[in-house]
């Protein structure tokens, strides 16, 4: 910790070797280098054409200083997406838009500096941020990056993180924009996001999570949730979960020219028994206005894959089976089936009804990491997974409907990152 | 001392300080308790499952699961456990035993080696302390 003080405090020959020596730890020995591939198809056929179709091969390289002087890091992680298949089409979010057919893209996503004391951290520049409302959203090719300042930590069972995010890297752009833009705000509104969140998860008991975040003109919005665990036997658990979250224009209110508010409210209860799990959730959207989630993944119980279910005054039930196949010796082999029975959606505005959607989500996960087969084991980061959807909706009598289908491949080498 | 050196004195205590170059060490946590801390408690219960069948499996032979998280867009979590060395036995009649453990959560993995032991006529396993 002292190493920075002493070597400026002195300079003699020995304070040389000591800096290079230091050097070589950080930049070298204690390094990190990721290299991770990404293969993703994706089909998703609508009730009329054209459908969205495309084949990406790419992932990303990232590398990561060690804890220089064990108070500075530095990492920068690039980028990409390239075509692997002619034919492809807008759309799927896999490729960069384009007039003439999509194409590849490179983007330095992440270029950081981090400097630390005992638990707390503070970060600058492009970065991952993991936030009920500002994630990753790492469902495609890349993931949503930011441009932010932010201090993190934790004390005890809280762990904290605030500051502000200037702009974002939605999944497949090559550019920061905007974090009003970003909402969907007007071109001539510039604004930056305040953010913060705390998250309660001791040993045992219930864990709390709190989060907000406010952009000036456009957007403010808060989460909380809780999730409570119990075990009845050795072999059954049950789990119990709430949240609430609310949002509304704020300022000027440049992101629909009007003043709105809402919130969403929902609930869970999940049984595991051995390798097996049964979910059941319910949430309910207020009538005043959809709920939006512009800089991540929703947070929400009856997020799918199709759609979130949070239009105004939509109510959804939402049941899940899970089964990891190591119950009949695969290891490995999982699979997730969801259902979600959306209702009542209308129109904010004129309070007309929308349509009653319903969607049915299957997903088949194969880590070989976890597998019982004698993998060599270069193969045991492989990540295999197969997803489909299908999405009904039914309005004025006539039902319409969205198929999707996805095989996503990953695979990830990491060398170095020793910590001391 | 030179002006110069007297500048670095002062811009090194300024950095150290800044730098928390205060007694004692920094209280950084081991990179598997800090991955343990991040599983949700049907995750935690899995891992548990995993190191109590791993104490009784042969030498090398992993239990592992693999955890759907609740929000399926995410990576499913691997947790296994592998024993890495024989059993030995305690004055007391329990006994204690070397195991791998591996988690993957969120894309990282953490791997570590920890000495579980297990009271004389007890099912439950629990690190050494």
């Amino acid at each position: 910790m002292c190493a920075l003080g002493a070597l400026l405090l002195g300079a003699t020959p020995a304070t040389g070797q000591d800096f290079v020596t230091e050097l070589q730890r950080g930049l070298v020995d204690e390094a990190a280098l990721t290299v991770h591939l990404r293969s993703y198809y994706f089909d998703r056929a609508f009730p009329a054409p054209p459908s969205a179709v495309a084949w990406a091969g790419g992932g990303w390289i990232g590398y990561e200083t060690g804890w220089l002087l064990d108070v500075f890091r530095f990492g920068a992680v690039g980028y990409t997406s390239q075509p692997m298949a002619a034919g492809a089409t807008n759309g799927t979010l896999l490729l960069y838009p384009g007039q003439n057919g999509p194409y590849g893209y490179t983007v330095l996503g992440q270029a950081y500096g981090q400097m630390r004391f005992r638990d707390q951290q503070f970060s600058a520049y492009r970065q991952l941020i993991n936030q009920p409302e500002v994630n990753p959203q790492d469902n495609r090719m890349t993931p949503n990056t930011f441009e932010a300042y932010l201090f993190s930590g934790s004390f005890g069972a809280f762990s904290y993180l605030g500051g502000y995010v200037d702009k974002m890297k939605p999944r497949n752009a090559v550019e920061f924009i905007d974090m009003a833009k970003a909402a969907g705000g007007p071109d001539d509104v510039k604004s930056g996001m305040w953010l913060g969140g705390i998250d309660y998860r001791p040993t045992a008991g219930p864990r709390l999570r709190l989060s907000g975040y406010s952009v000036q003109d456009i957007l403010s919005s808060g989460y909380g949730d809780f999730a409570w665990s119990h075990s009845i036997t050795d072999d059954i658990d049950v789990n119990l979960r709430g949240q609430f979250m609310a949002q509304g224009s704020n300022g000027a209110n440049k992101l629909t020219g009007e003043a709105f508010g809402t919130w969403v409210l929902g609930a869970g209860i999940d049984f595991s028994w051995r390798e097996l799990t049964l979910v059941g959730s319910f949430t309910k959207t207020a009538a005043t206005a959809p709920y939006r989630n512009p800089y991540g993944l929703w947070p929400g119980y009856s997020n799918m894959m199709l759609r979130q279910f949070h239009r105004a005054n939509e109510s959804a039930f939402t049941t899940s089976a899970r089964i990891d196949f190591a119950a009949i010796n695969l290891p490995g082999l999982a699979f997730v089936a969801n259902v979600t029975l959306g209702s009542g959606a209308i129109d904010p505005a004129t309070r007309l009804p929308l349509s009653t959607d319903n969607e049915y989500d299957f997903t088949l996960d194969f880590m070989l990491a976890d597998s019982a087969i004698d993998f060599p084991d270069a193969l045991r980061p492989l990540w295999i997974r197969a997803r489909s959807a299908t999405l009904n909706r039914f309005q004025n009598g006539a039902v319409s409907t969205v198929r999707d289908f996805r095989v996503i491949l990953n695979y990830e080498w990491k060398f170095g990152g020793r910590t001391r | 001392m030179s002006r110069t050196v007297a500048l670095a004195q002062v811009a090194g205590l300024v950095v150290g300080l800044v730098a928390g170059c205060t007694p004692g060490t920094p209280q950084t946590r081991s990179p598997l308790s800090a991955a343990v801390n991040t599983l949700d408690p049907h995750e935690r219960h899995r891992l548990k499952s995993a190191v109590t069948r791993a104490f009784d499996a042969p030498d090398g032979i992993f239990t592992g699961y693999t955890i759907e998280p609740l929000n399926i867009e995410t990576q499913p979590t691997v947790v296994w456990a592998k024993p890495v060395g024989p059993a030995a036995d305690r004055p007391d009649g329990g006994s204690c035993r070397p195991l791998e453990i591996m988690i993957v959560k969120e894309g990282q993995t953490s791997k570590s080696t920890v000495t579980y032991c297990r009271a004389a006529g007890s099912k439950m396993v629990e690190p050494m302390s």
